[in-house]
């Protein structure tokens, strides 16, 4: 196996939780938290998944080093609804990686019951803003990990 | 299904809008561009723009108890846009089924010379009576329509 293919393995079989805190202004009039908002959750997810490969505030330093993670396509199914005062909790893995892009699987739940509230997939590419050009997904890797 | 359900169903695809809003600064993020999560609150936008134009007025019918809910998203992410452009929502209908109704929703970037694709989205929303915690019949809902 080369180390490409050893990179490969190590993304697809890993796996984060995160926990996050409803707000109050997560809410809406309905009581519940706004659809819109789920997508901050599963990007606290997504950064919570780097770090816990990379290292601590690793992709906040790449961020500001010019390389943007975008997303490409967003499936959301919503089950339940969150509420203020609940704990939610982000579970993250790869389900596909490709030349170019990559595919998030999150589920996120109710901590207290373990309800699931809504099921993500989001396909995301890493670009370089100084030249403009989508990354190979595992060469990008193979330097984030050192 | 009636002839009157028929009908209604035909009406609302039928019917399209499209709504024209401005970037605002805290829409956009620090890679300078409007941030995913924020066109699902152009969707919002678009959808409310939409059913006023089915003599539906979404903030009246709140304070009465009736929402609607997203049962479902998905969303194909084309161009970036960012503070200084006008947004346009084209909305339709693409199904209706007994509780719930698919909209197609696309944003544009608008300019004086051309519209540019940002953003495709497809949207399952539900007709909820939060009074009765019951989900109402679509064609029932937009009867008046016709």
């Amino acid at each position: 196996m080369d180390e490409l293919e050893e990179i490969e393995l190590r993304l697809l079989n890993h796996q984060d939780l995160k926990k996050v805190k409803v707000r109050f202004n997560d809410t809406d009039a309905m009581g519940v938290v706004h659809f819109m908002n789920y997508m901050m959750y599963f990007d606290d997810g997504f950064v919570s998944f780097m770090n816990s490969l990379g290292g601590s505030e690793k992709v906040e330093r790449m961020i500001h080093k010019h390389i943007a993670l975008g997303v490409k396509h967003v499936d959301i199914t919503y089950e339940n609804s969150a509420k203020f005062g609940d704990y939610v909790i982000i579970k993250t893995n790869i389900e596909r990686i490709g030349k170019k892009s990559m595919t998030f699987f999150h589920e996120i739940t109710r901590e207290a019951n373990e309800d699931i509230l809504a099921v993500v997939k989001a396909t995301r590419f890493i670009l370089n803003l100084k030249t403009n050009q989508l990354m190979d997904v595992l060469e990008f890797f193979q330097e984030f990990l050192k | 299904m009636s002839d009157l359900e028929e009908k209604v169903k035909r009406k609302l695809m039928d019917i399209e809008d499209f709504h024209e809003l401005a970037v605002r600064v805290d829409d956009t993020d620090l890679m300078n561009v409007v941030h995913a999560n924020k066109y699902l609150n152009y969707f919002d936008d678009g959808f409310i723009s939409f059913t006023s134009k089915l003599n539906k007025d979404c903030g009246a019918l709140h304070k009465e108890g009736i929402v609607f809910p997203v049962r479902k998203i998905e969303v194909e992410y084309i161009n970036s846009a960012t503070f200084g452009d006008t947004i346009l929502i084209h909305t339709r209908v693409e199904s209706v089924g007994n509780t719930s109704m698919v909209l197609l929703m696309d944003c544009y970037k608008n300019t004086k010379s051309s519209d540019t694709l940002l953003v495709k989205g497809k949207i399952v929303r539900l007709i909820l009576d939060m009074n009765k915690n019951k989900l109402l019949k679509v064609t029932e809902f937009f009867e008046d329509i016709i």
